[in-house]
Order: C-alpha cells, then structure tokens, then sequence
C-alpha cells in the first residue's frame, strides 16, 4: 500500500505546534533581555562614577569624599574567611554523608534539613549570628562574626553542590580502586575528589556569590565599618562593611544613588571574573 | 594445583540467597569460565573470590572460601593485600581520569612503591604483560580516557597485573567490546594463563569454549556443574547445563 | 527462545530428510532386486536412473548441515546430531550406489538363477536391507538398543554371504556353462554385504550421536 507522508499532522495541530515554539522562543528572549538591561543599566549609571580615587581611598567625612577601598578589602576578607571554614567543612559533611554514613534515615534527615536551610531568608541568619557570635561568643561587629554568620548560610549550598558532585563519580571508579586494595579514603583522596572537582568548584563559586551578594546578614553581624585594616588578623575583630553592606549604606542611609550603582557596577564586575576565572581553573584541572 | 577452593559457600541479600552452598576449586594456571544465565549467583560468586561484595548492603556470608589455603573471610585478613594477590577486571573498561601511566602506576603507588625506576619499570611490565605497551609507549602521559575500548580494557588488565597478583577475576570482560577487540582480549586471556589463574564470567557460550579449561555452570545460585570445558561443552553431564549450553533457556 | 525454536524446527527438518533419503535408499535396493529377478530391464533401468535423486537429496542434507553449523554454532547433543547426520548420508548414499550397481548388473543377465539360489539371495537382500532401515530408524528414535540389535544382524548378512558364495562355487563347478552368471551373482551379494556394512557404519555414528563414544573411542 502507498503510504502519503506529506500531509501527517493537520493544520491546526502545526498552528499549534508553531505557537508553543514561538512561545519559548519569546520566553528565552525575555530572559536574556531583561539580563542584559539590568547590566547594561547598572554599568550605564554606575561606570561614570568610579574612578582611580574612589576605588583607591576611604571614605573621609571631614572632606566629604567617598572611597570604597576599605569596603572592597572588607569583602575580600569576608569571602576569604567564609570559605576557609566552609569549604572543608561543608566538604567534609558531604563526604561523610556520600561516603560513610551508613544510617539512611539519619542522611535524609540532614538532607532534608540541609535543603530547608538553603530556602530560610538571610536576614534570620543576620539575627541569629547576631545573637550567636556577637553577643553569645562575645565576638562584636567584626568581620569574624560576619564571617562565621556566612559559613553558616553558604554551607548547605557547599554540601548540597559538593554531594552533587560527589554522586556523579561513575560507580566504576570506585570499584577500580577499590579492586586495587584501596582503602576508602585513599579511593576518596586519589580518585573522588580529583574526579569531582569540577562539581565542588562551582559549590565554591556559588558560595562567594552569595558571599559578595550578601548585606542583610551582615549589617548586623559584620557592621557597616569603613576604616581601612591592612591587617587580616586585626581586621577579623574589627567591624567591616562589605561593598554589598556599603551599597545599601550609601543609598539607603545618605540617598546616594550614584555611589550605590558604582559600587553595583564594581560587584557586577567582580562576579563576572570569579565566574570566569572558575571557568578557566576547572579547564585547567581537567585537562588530564 | 588448586589456587581457590571454596566450601558451602552461601551468601544472602538481605534475606534474599544468592549463592546456594557453592563448592568449587579453582586451578592454579588456567581459565576457569563461569557461565550461566543473568542472576544466577555468577558475577556473584567471583566477586566474593576478592570479597568485592564485602560493601553491599545487607550481605551475610557463611562457609569458607580459601586462597592458598587462608580463608579469606578470617578476621585477621587485610582485604587491601587480598584484593593486590586476587585483582579484578570489571566489565565496562573503567580506566580512572588520569594518565595511562598515572592508572598503571596507582595500584603500585597505593602498595607502598613510589620510587620513579621502580614505578617506570612496572608501568612498562605491566602495559607489555597487557598486550598495550606497543601501542601507547609514546603516549604514557596521555589521558587514558582517549583510548579505544578495547585499549582502554587492556589497560584495566594491565592496571591489575601491576601489582602482581595471582589470580584475575574477570567479570564478562568482552561484553562491552567490538569482535576485533573481544578477540585480543581472548588471545591475551589464553597468554595470561601462563601465568595467572584467570576466572572469567561471561555470556558468550562460545568465549567460554573457545578461551576456557574449566567451566562452571551456575544456576540460581547454586554450581549445578564444573568440568573440563570440552566435556561441558559436549557431554554435560547435568540435563539443565544441556538445556542452557545449547539455548533452551536463559 | 524464537531462536532456538528455529533451530528445533531445523533440526526436526533433517531428520525428517534423513528419513526420507533412508527410504529412498531402501526404496532402491528393493526394486533392484526386484528388477534383477523378474529380469525387468526397465525397472532396473528406473533404478540407475534414481540414484542421481539419492545423490541430491545427500548435497542437499549436507547444505542443510554445514548451515546450521555455521548459523547455530551447535554444542553437546546439537552438535552430535548434525555431525552425525553428515557422516550418515554418506554411508546412506554408498548404498544407493549398491542398488545401482545390482541394476547395472541385473541388466547384463538373461537367465533365470535357480529357485534355492534365488531364495537365499533375497532373504540375504531382505536383512541387508532390513538393516539399513533400522539403522535410520535407530537414528530417529534415538534408540541405542536398536542400534546395537542392528550390528549384530551384520553377522546374519555375512553368514548369508559365505553361505551363498559356496553354493555359487559349487555351481559353477555343476553348470561350468553357467559361469558368468554366477560370477554376477556373486557380485550382487558382495554388494549386499557392503550394504550391511554400511549400515552398520550408520549404527556406530548412532551410538556417537547418543553417547559421544565411536568405535569404543571418545571422540566428543
């Protein structure tokens, strides 16, 4: 029998056809648009603003000028001291949960609680690291209790990504080494970790995105300090405000909208080279 | 000269019994190929030979399986110095992410070896012994995920014989390869046997009688018959080994 | 198994045309005999010309066997039944070329033999005969004591052989006129125990097939 194959679907199947693609495609476009306007705007009112001055002094009231040095170095110090504890920690957790831990019921729990606190809004963490570090321990508004306040907040997403990773290690892998006689942590040191590596990176990566992104947790932890501490150890105990918590002061607090989006222009820079620097480190590692 | 013997070997997954009472001797020096249909207690069973399946949920294993005449289930066993003398080849080839001489050279490096000579000199034993050194020399520092399939398994083989076990469990190690390349697994098989004792599983009824001088058919999870393969192949004594050899089940 | 259900069906395939070649064969010899005592030169003839369709029906069982062997890769009974099958039809097939061979002869002789000799050869045809078909017979059933009952009737044909080979001496000593035929008879009977002898061949390959065992030897 001859079979017609050119008219298979009716008309108003392809009309529909046709509309849900087109649909998608308006979505995507929307999408991509409204990224590109809110960068573009952001380097539009914010990119006039910065200069070599404002990127290199403090802040002096008595001159009345405005220099965001201390608050980028602040950020730096806060990102550096948050993944310095969440990073093994978070890693560790995941690698025990993935690796060791034989209770099923008890993984779950920590999952389930893990996944909950990566939904809680930062400002609760602001209060509680509040009352944990800077008054239980005694801590102050430093950049130590910021810090501590933001370990707490990024290590369900350093776990969660890290386990991710840890998951997509084949089965064969394992057996491999296993087969050779490998303890399991030498397995885990010489094979799982190496292999997941890419994974545990963008954890990282997402982590000091929430770490530069972050000012409600930290205003109350961390303070919104604008002297500048060269040294690390010193400016742990010192109140430090962050360019995040520096944005929200100046247009919150003083009304300067052009401060706020060089700053935004600055944080928008800065994210865009830890991603690609991320970017480049995962290829480098990954060439063998 | 038998290498393994196992004796009412029993093993349960949870409640569910995998392996029926095995008893079965392994000869030293030979291919012994175990056959039988999917789940009948065969990739078991080698696994248990270097107690792979020690890590799975739920596994309870009682009798004795001895390796030159130590029962590998005794306390006082290091699993890691087991698995170096009884080494395994897995079905899909599984090369770790790194470099053809960085996979040959983990298993020694993980044994205690770490001098450069040393590892250099097994590296290139251990790719020969494996039929690969020929085709990789000039290419040792490349990943090793760049190979073909069949030099990727070969280069499991060699990865195994680089710490110099006596025994090779072999879980259908041609299953997930091209004809051409199942063949120079086969012929390298038959030229291992000089000297390692090898036990295979497989599926390939013809593999078994083209490769193997044992043979042991399983059969939910009991050893229904072991013989030469030759008379397995054409006078099996078992009415069922007849009825699966010859593709009436399974 | 779909397979092995084809391959079953095969198989069944080759029996049923070993069988059918049996009969043939035994067909042959039958209507030999019957065409060298009735002097029926057109039957004898019929014989000569049906050897060729013997001929065939062996090329055509050896073509069956060498594919399943190459399709079906047998092992264990497979394997003995196809093996056995193609060293069978050989020996099937040396007997048709006997039954030609007495119709060839048949056509050279004129006279009557006389009734004793005549009597004696065609009991000695009837378990020649009888021997071929219960060889194959012993093949389809599987039936070793079959078999082995048919080697040893072997003895009756060759009793039969020295037998008439001494009544045939002692005529051609009576009726020195009558020596060519009985010099032809004489060659009918050697054929009729080569028959014998080839179905004994085809019990022996029965017994391989049922056993594994040739000649008291293990050759699978």
């Amino acid at each position: 029998m001859k079979q017609d194959i050119t008219k298979g679907l009716s008309g108003k199947r392809r009309a529909y056809s046709g509309v849900m693609r087109g649909l998608a495609y308006l979505c995507a476009g929307i999408t991509v648009a409204l990224i590109v306007f809110v960068i573009a705007y952001i380097f539009y009112r914010g990119l006039g603003h910065i200069s070599w001055e404002f990127l290199t002094t403090t802040r002096s009231v008595l001159n009345d000028t405005i220099g965001i040095l201390p608050n980028i170095i602040n950020t730096l110090y806060i990102i550096f001291t948050t993944l310095i504890i969440a990073l093994p920690l978070g890693i560790g957790a995941a690698i025990y949960l993935n690796e060791y831990a034989e209770n099923r019921a008890f993984v779950r729990i920590i999952e389930f609680a893990t996944e909950t606190l990566t939904g809680i809004p930062s400002i609760i963490y602001g209060l509680f690291g509040y009352l944990l570090f800077r008054q239980g321990l005694g801590l102050g508004t430093s950049i130590l209790a910021g810090s501590l306040t933001l370990v707490i907040m990024v290590l369900p997403t350093v776990v969660r990504t890290t386990q991710e990773a840890l998951r997509t290690v084949p089965l064969a892998y394992r057996e491999g080494a296993l087969g050779l006689g490998a303890t399991k942590w030498y397995m885990i040191r010489t094979i799982i970790l190496p292999s997941s590596l890419d994974g545990i990176i963008g954890g990282a990566i997402l982590a000091v995105g929430r770490v530069v992104g972050e000012s409600a947790a930290l205003i109350f932890t961390a303070g919104t300090g604008y002297a500048l501490v060269t040294n690390y150890v010193q400016a742990l105990g010192t109140s430090g405000g962050s360019l995040s918590v520096a944005l929200y002061v100046y247009v919150y607090e003083q009304g300067k909208f052009d401060v706020g989006f060089a700053i935004a222009a600055i944080l928008v820079i800065i994210v865009l080279l830890i991603n690609f620097a991320a970017k480049f480190a995962q290829k480098r590692l990954k060439r063998i | 000269m038998d290498i393994i013997t196992a004796k009412n070997l029993h093993l349960h997954y949870g409640t569910f019994p995998a392996l029926k009472g095995i008893d079965m001797n392994i000869p030293e020096r030979e291919i012994t190929a175990l056959i039988g249909p999917s789940g009948c207690g065969k990739s078991t069973f080698l696994k248990t030979l270097n107690r792979m399946n020690d890590t799975v949920r739920g596994v309870k294993i009682t009798g004795e399986v001895k390796f030159h005449d130590q029962n590998i289930f005794a306390s006082d066993v290091d699993v890691t110095l087991l698995r170096k003398n009884v080494g395994m080849v897995f079905q899909k080839p599984n090369p770790f992410p790194m470099s053809i001489y960085d996979n040959v050279a983990y298993g020694p490096k993980l044994h205690g070896s770490h001098k450069k000579n040393e590892l250099n000199e097994i590296v290139e034993r251990s790719l020969r012994g494996a039929a690969l050194w020929e085709e990789v020399k000039d290419r040792l520092k490349k990943s090793a995920l760049g190979l073909s399939g069949g030099q990727q398994q070969r280069l499991c083989i060699a990865r195994a014989l680089s710490v110099s076990p006596d025994v090779l469990l072999m879980d259908e190690p041609t299953s997930a390869l091209d004809p051409a390349s199942t063949m120079k697994i086969e012929e390298l098989m038959s030229e291992l046997k000089n000297d390692y004792t090898v036990v295979t599983v497989t599926h390939n009824m013809q593999q078994a009688a083209r490769i193997s001088d044992k043979t042991a058919f399983f059969l939910v999870g009991e050893l229904v018959e072991m013989g030469e393969t030759s008379d397995i192949f054409s006078m099996p004594k078992d009415k069922r080994t007849e009825d699966y050899i010859t593709g009436r089940f399974g | 198994m779909n397979n092995r259900k084809n391959f079953d069906m095969d198989l069944e395939e080759l029996s049923e045309a070993l069988v059918r070649m049996g009969a043939q064969v035994t067909d042959a010899i039958d209507r030999a005999m019957r065409a060298l005592f009735t002097r029926d030169r057109e039957l004898a003839h019929e014989v000569i010309k049906g050897d060729n369709l013997i001929d065939e029906e062996e090329r055509s069982i050896e073509q069956q066997c060498l594919h399943l062997l190459l399709r079906q890769q047998p092992v264990a009974r497979d394997l003995r039944v196809i093996s056995t099958a193609i060293k069978m039809i050989t020996d099937i097939e040396r007997i048709g070329d006997h039954a030609a061979d007495i119709s060839e002869i048949s056509l050279h002789i004129e006279r009557a033999a006389p009734p004793e000799l005549e009597k004696s050869i065609m009991e000695m045809a009837k378990a020649a005969c009888g021997m071929a078909s219960d060889a194959i017979k012993a093949y389809v059933n599987e039936d070793l004591a079959l078999a082995a009952e048919t080697c040893l009737v072997d003895d009756v044909v060759d009793g039969y052989f020295v037998k008439i080979r001494e009544m045939l001496a002692l005529h051609m000593q009576t009726e020195p006129g009558q020596m060519e035929e009985a010099i032809d008879y004489l060659m009918v009977i050697k054929y009729l125990e080569r028959v014998g002898d080839h179905a004994e061949n085809i019990c022996e390959w029965v017994e391989f097939y049922l056993t594994g065992i040739h000649k008291n030897e293990k050759i699978l």
